[in-house]
């Protein structure tokens, strides 16, 4: 038991916490690249093919969620290092 | 009845004024007892605040008493201010770096989802087009480029 006089006072207040900073563990670097993207379909003005629809669709899925993907991997790369991915990127031009 | 009164002191006058010099006396000791209790009084603070900084009061080889006493409160009293401050400012700096962050994933999240959409539009009205014949050109392939957000090879 502590004698009376060198109890805790009322008055003592905590010590303040110390800051520091410490920064978050950052994932491995080949995880934190911009997403890959390939050249799409060609475009070309005498292009015309038979697709029938179910492969159409198909087509069309693949599409959005490629898209969707990429994007949710440069918003993450960014999030963990600012301004690694340029906004709104498409395939570059090869 | 006064005079005589007078000339009685006067006969004492030895005695009286061996009386004034005891009374002057008594009061500088009560003064001066009351002075060291006080200094006493002040030299076990000292004493205990040097002891709690972890510091000895007594005067060592290279300093009179207390000065290293004083300058260590000081520093103790310096480095809580500093301590204090610095992790304000770092706390702050951090919520700023967040916010920052977060609205720059809000911006690009909703320029992302606005050309998401206007692609999904292009991509349908170009699909229904090529309903009737399941025949596709390069409106469709374009708008499934823009649903992918890719670019045409250049060849």
């Amino acid at each position: 038991m502590a004698l009376p006089g060198c109890a805790p006072r009322p008055a003592d207040l905590p010590p303040p916490p110390v800051v520091v900073k410490v920064d978050p563990p950052k994932p491995p670097a080949d995880l934190l690249t911009c997403a890959d993207r390939p050249a799409g379909l060609p475009e070309d003005r005498d292009l015309v093919a038979q697709i029938p629809r179910t492969l159409r669709a198909g087509i069309i899925r693949l599409a959005k969620a490629f898209a969707a993907n990429a994007q949710r991997v440069d918003r993450l790369t960014n999030w963990i290092s600012p301004g690694t991915c340029p906004a709104g990127a498409k395939s570059a031009d090869d | 009845m006064i005079r005589s009164l007078f000339a009685k002191l006067r006969a004492e006058a030895s005695f009286i004024v061996l009386l004034a010099v005891a009374a002057a006396g008594a009061w500088l000791y009560v003064q001066y007892r009351q002075m060291a209790a006080d200094r006493d009084g002040a030299v076990r603070v000292a004493e205990k605040i040097c002891a709690g900084a972890g510091v000895e009061w007594a005067a060592t080889k290279g300093a009179a008493r207390g000065t290293l006493c004083a300058r260590r409160v000081t520093a103790l009293a310096r480095y809580e201010r500093d301590v204090a401050q610095q992790s304000a400012q770092l706390l702050a700096d951090e919520i700023k770096a967040a916010s920052a962050r977060t609205l720059r994933d809000n911006l690009a999240a909703r320029d992302a989802a606005e050309a998401a959409r206007a692609a999904a539009l292009r991509m349908e009205a170009a699909d229904e087009k090529a309903d009737h014949r399941d025949i596709v050109d390069y409106e469709w392939t374009s708008a499934v480029n823009g649903a992918a957000g890719l670019r045409a090879p250049t060849r």
